[in-house]
């Protein structure tokens, strides 16, 4: 599904931040991370929760492929969204596993999957981050 | 530390009432528990009230509705452990010898969101992307299904023993018998989980008169004890975990055990948190009733019948008795306590049970397993 406008609402996340940058090869998610012990988290916890560091400012440009873990296609869904839509977490190189929007048809368990951007939501227009089936 | 016991139990039934308040129903439940134990208002030192959606001050509008004011009450929230964990607060405040006798209510009045998924964490980045608690539980079974093998016929297996004992549970809200077909064939709600593999939303209330007094724990039935009161919190994780394994049920029941001074053999009846049929067959698993992956076998055998040898939720659980969900947690305990005691009725399990556990968890936000666990071990 293409994106509609740049008007549309991003995703933030907490504390502060974007979730996902635009690069020169395509969307990638950011993570946060610590910059005493390295520990990664997407999305950031603010504190690292392995060394306890205060804040975890580095941000991480992560793999754009994963592998789908789990997913569910869900049919009755809140205000604001439109259903059928898939749900799914996708283990990432990196360590992280993300809980995300797939816009797949019909997924399969372990399959690759890469980040893209997409509207999740209707009411209000949201874009974030989502994955696909690679091109 | 002295020991706390449950004196005296009661409940409403479960459904959705148009119009009826949670105040209303929570006086219901508070007069039958004090009735149960024989207690009179004055002997009540402090009351905890668990709510997920009652709103502010809801045990102090349900206390002012009995006419029994001024005295110090708590409002405890912890999503689907919110009951449970003001059963856990009691414990501690008459265990602490701050009081003697302990009023805990749990109450929910869920019919006035409709039909649909229940508003959950606005904040919430999973929520964010439209995650619904469903869908929790649905990734969950997805993942179980494959690598265990078990199958959808398995997990629907799960809803027909819930509603056939459901149908024997006069308080219960959903008493209609289902066939494993109809379960298969209900709306989907999210993939694999259809409708009645999902628990109803609606209204109830249940309270628990609970103390330290060994008089009053024997004034109108055998003394059931609190030999376990405990609570956990998910653990946070960025990356991979078992989706099929309940670590925080696991851990919070392992510490439950250790408190109680015994395992899950032991056990005469139980009572899991079957919000959705995966998750009974996981539970099963993570308490030590049977290993990874058995669940669908034990289920199979009978072991987790009414007359089996370890009923569970003999009295319907959340997807046939419903899960209002406040009350969810004390309304576990009022079931055991009268499993034990011998007084439920026409769902009566056969063999006796002399200990029971009570397993509630749930509330779901981003990178936990669930937000919260509490486990209850009684002994009569």
């Amino acid at each position: 599904m293409p994106i509609a406008s740049a008007t549309e609402r991003e995703i933030q996340f907490f504390p502060t931040g974007t979730a996902w940058e635009d690069g020169p090869d395509g969307v990638r998610l950011l993570a946060a991370e610590c910059a005493r012990c390295g520990q990664l988290s997407f999305p950031p916890t603010g504190d690292c929760w392995r060394c306890g560091s205060a804040g975890t400012p580095g941000a991480l440009p992560l793999s754009r492929t994963g592998t789908l873990h789990t997913f569910s296609v869900v049919h009755v869904a809140p205000a604001g969204f439109r259903p059928p839509y898939a749900v799914g977490q996708v283990d990432l190189p990196e360590g992280l596993r993300v809980l995300a929007r797939l816009e797949v048809a019909d997924p399969v368990l372990d399959e690759p999957l890469e980040v893209a951007l997409g509207v999740i939501r209707t009411d209000p227009e949201t874009v974030s981050y989502v994955f696909r089936r690679p091109a | 530390m002295r020991d706390v016991y449950v004196a005296g139990a009661g409940l409403t039934p479960f459904g959705r009432f148009r119009g009826v308040s949670a105040e209303t129903l929570a006086m219901t439940a508070v007069r039958a528990a004090l009735a149960d134990a024989g207690a009179g208002r004055a002997e009540v030192d402090e009351t905890f009230c668990g709510s997920s959606y009652g709103g502010p001050l809801i045990g102090q509008r349900v206390l002012r509705a009995l006419g029994m004011t001024g005295g110090p009450v708590t409002n405890v929230e912890n999503a689907c452990s919110s009951g449970s964990t003001a059963l856990r607060e009691a414990v501690s405040a008459i265990r602490s010898e701050r009081s003697d006798t302990v009023l805990v209510i749990g109450v929910d009045v869920l019919s006035r969101f409709g039909g649909g998924t229940l508003p959950l964490e606005a904040s919430d980045n999973d929520v964010n992307h439209g995650v619904v608690m469903p869908a929790v539980y649905a990734m969950r079974a997805r993942r179980y299904l494959a690598d265990t093998g078990a199958t959808r016929a398995e997990l629907a297996a799960v809803s027909v023993k819930a509603r056939a004992n459901g149908a024997r549970n006069p308080d219960a809200q959903l008493r209609k018998p289902v066939t494993a077909e109809e379960v298969l064939a209900s709306r989907m709600v999210a993939d694999p989980l259809t409708l009645f593999m999902s628990c109803p939303t609606g209204d109830g209330a249940a309270a628990l008169v609970v103390t330290g007094d060994p008089e009053l724990a024997r004034r109108t039935g055998p003394a059931v004890r609190i030999a376990a009161s405990v609570l956990q919190s998910g653990a946070y994780a960025p990356g991979p975990k078992q989706v099929d394994w309940s670590e925080l049920t696991a851990r919070t029941a392992g510490l439950a055990y250790e408190q109680a001074g015994l395992g899950p053999a032991d056990l005469g009846v139980v009572e899991v948190h079957d919000a959705f049929a995966i998750a009974e067959l996981m539970y099963y698993e993570a308490l030590g009733l049977c290993g990874y992956g058995d669940g669908p076998r034990l289920l199979a055998s009978g072991h987790t019948a009414v007359t089996g040898a370890q009923p569970v939720n003999p009295g319907g659980g959340l997807l046939s008795r419903g899960h209002p969900i406040g009350a969810t947690g004390v309304a576990q305990v009022v079931e055991v306590t009268r499993q034990l005691r011998g007084t439920a009725g026409d769902h009566q399990v056969t063999n006796r049970p002399n200990v029971a556990l009570t397993q509630c968890t749930g509330g779901g936000i981003s990178g936990l397993d669930h937000g919260a666990c509490t486990v209850h071990v009684l002994v009569a």
